[in-house]
């Protein structure tokens, strides 16, 4: 319970800084750095939602990715046939769904496609086990990834750039300042939701999956459904990180769905520590800082990066996360 | 003659060339405490495999409750009431003592789909996990995580925990193994205390607390029942006394 409250406390100091650090960016002339933020914003968002499926859930999953390009490529297109004074669907029988620069259009159209394609690939690939889950979930990401190069009337590989963030009635989004709250604002409704999800009778289900599913179905729970379900829950909240992620950057691209961004946000989690939710917020930050300041120095990052990662899952078995707990247990 | 809860006929397992269950055919009576013995690798774990579903027979059929369960799936049959504890102590590392009770309690319960409320508020979840773990003796440990437990201790969780889902019949396997002699003769008690009310497969190498509790006694031996009766019978019969109790000792 203690270390339940601590973990608690935690997520509000990094929510406090989240909501503290623009106006500071702003009284030093530091602006550009609010874009960064903003990214480490929507990849913690989606990082988080990895955290249900691979920290509470116990499934290593390695093609989250796919999600976030789903929902990315809905706001994409929607967009796109607005610029286009076309419909997206026209189905017979009154079926229409014209392009939209709507926000919230496009956050709903992302969770119930992104949900959806989660029911269908985890409704497949929770049939595998282990190393298995892993190709497949990954096999599967590749294919959207594929699929989405091959749309030639979307781009191909170029993708799709946006003319702007979109609408939402009575906010300015193209006000970096006003974007970036709204992110926050989805955020933290994402964190509370996801709390009372991983508390729940679910989430006490879900856990003991990930302790020992052999026991619990022996105690009669049909763990594939459970979680089934947590798979496309996370996943609808994935699309919602790639909506905003597709209206921040104003820019669509296959790239959002190649396994190498599955890695990224992987690491995001285990990084910052898996099954904390707030554990992958930090991991987003540390890691996207990372890349930013060493890309100065040398374009070969990555070899700096790759080592430094492998000690921190050796070293801090549980993240960042890990670590902070320690040092805030002393003084408890 | 009533039917007994459970009856198994001609079950059969192979592995490769061996015959870990060889044309098992075994019935236990609605409230009967039946004992399982026979040397190691005599194949007792795998009729609990075979009879909880964790593997599937070659052959043979299982009827519990009237009902042929042999091709049901392992959750199917524990929603039945046929439950089974592991001779490996299986319980949730990381959870809690108190949330393995309570994820026990609401198995019993069901509908567990909720995602809004915490179970750990819930008083019709938290008074029996309370009360069960009282009852094996666990009370003190509840804030702990259960990797934090001994392995006495991680047995009466366990025990606690196959309570908790209130079967109709229960296939323990080996629950004093690696219990000190006090903890064999708690738990002796224990399960004592439960005979009648429920029905009991116990697999079992300590042979006091076997004699002590079985009503009937079947012993297994390469896979095929060598002998089924009362303990006196069991205790007397040659061909056991050959093939199992009388290993080195004639005791
Ligand atoms: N999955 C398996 N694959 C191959 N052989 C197996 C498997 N499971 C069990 N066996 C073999 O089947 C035989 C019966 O094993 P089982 O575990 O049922 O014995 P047991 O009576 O429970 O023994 P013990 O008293 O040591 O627990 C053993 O020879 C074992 O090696
Ligand atoms: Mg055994």
């Amino acid at each position: 319970m203690r270390a339940f409250l601590r973990n608690e406390r935690l997520m509000l100091t990094v929510l406090l800084v989240f909501a503290l650090l623009p106006p500071l960016f702003q009284l030093m002339g530091q602006e550009y750095l609010l874009s960064l933020l903003n990214r480490i914003l929507i990849y913690g968002l989606a990082a988080a939602s990895l955290d249900l499926i691979l920290g509470y859930g116990g499934m290593v999953s390695l093609g989250h990715a796919a999600f976030l390009g789903i929902g990315a490529y809905s706001a994409g297109i929607l967009a796109f046939h607005s610029y286009e004074g076309s419909a997206v669907l026209n189905w017979p029988m009154g079926l229409v769904l014209p392009g939209s620069e709507s926000l919230l259009l496009a956050l709903f159209v992302a969770v119930v496609m992104a949900g959806f394609f989660g029911l269908l690939t985890g409704s497949i690939s929770l049939r595998t086990r282990g190393m298995h889950f892993i190709m497949i979930t990954l096999a599967f990401a590749q294919m959207f990834y594929y699929l989405f190069i091959s749309l030639d009337r979307y781009g191909g590989e170029d993708g799709i750039s946006l003319f702007g963030r979109g609408h939402l009635p009575g906010f300015d989004l193209n006000n970096d300042f006003i974007y970036y709250y709204l992110c926050l604002f989805i955020l933290i409704l994402f964190l509370v939701l996801a709390r009372r999800f991983t508390t729940s009778r679910f989430g006490l289900v879900l856990r003991g999956g990930r302790d020992n599913e052999q026991r619990l179905r022996a105690l009669g729970f049909p763990v594939y459904r459970y979680r089934l379900i947590c798979y496309a829950l996370a996943a609808a909240a994935a699309g919602v990180a790639g909506v905003l992620m597709a209206h921040q950057g104003e820019y669509v691209s296959p790239g959002l769905m190649h396994w190498t961004k599955s890695g990224e946000i992987m690491v995001m989690v285990l990084l910052g520590g898996s099954g904390t939710l707030v554990g992958p917020l930090l991991g987003a930050g540390v890691l996207l800082l990372l890349e930013e300041v060493l890309a100065i120095y040398t374009e070969h990052w990555m070899v700096i990066l790759g080592p430094f990662l492998i000690l921190v899952v050796l070293f801090a078995r549980n993240g960042i996360h890990g670590l902070l707990m320690k040092i805030g247990g002393r003084d408890d | 003659m009533i039917e007994p809860l459970l009856q198994v006929e001609s079950l059969s397992k192979r592995f490769g060339a061996l015959r870990a269950a060889d044309e098992i055919s075994l019935g236990v009576a609605e409230g009967e405490l039946h004992a399982l013995i026979g040397p190691n690798g005599a194949g007792k774990t795998t009729l609990l495999d075979l009879l909880c579903g964790l593997t599937e027979a070659d052959c043979g059929s299982i009827t519990f409750q009237g009902r042929s369960v042999g091709s049901m799936s392992m959750e199917a049959r524990a929603r039945l009431g046929l439950v089974r504890s592991f001779q490996v102590t299986s319980v949730f590392p990381t959870l809690t003592v108190e949330e393995n009770l309570v994820l026990a309690v609401m198995a019993a319960q069901g509908g567990n789909f909720g995602c809004w409320s915490p179970p750990l508020d819930d008083v019709q979840l938290l008074q029996p996990a309370r009360e069960l773990l009282t009852r094996v003796d666990l009370i003190q440990k509840s804030a702990l995580p259960a990797a934090a437990l001994s392995h006495g201790e991680r047995r009466q969780l366990e025990v606690g925990m196959v309570l908790a889902t209130a079967p109709r019949m229960l296939l323990l396997d080996e629950p004093m193994a690696g219990l000190g002699p006090g903890g064999t003769v708690q738990l002796t008690r224990m399960i004592q205390g439960l005979k009648g009310s429920v029905t009991i497969l116990l697999v079992e190498h300590d042979m006091p607390s076997v004699f002590t509790l079985a009503d009937r006694i079947t012993v297994l031996v390469r896979g095929r029942v060598a002998a089924t009766g009362s303990p006196q019978e069991i205790r007397h019969d040659p061909a056991v006394q050959e093939a199992y109790l009388g290993r080195g000792d004639d005791a």
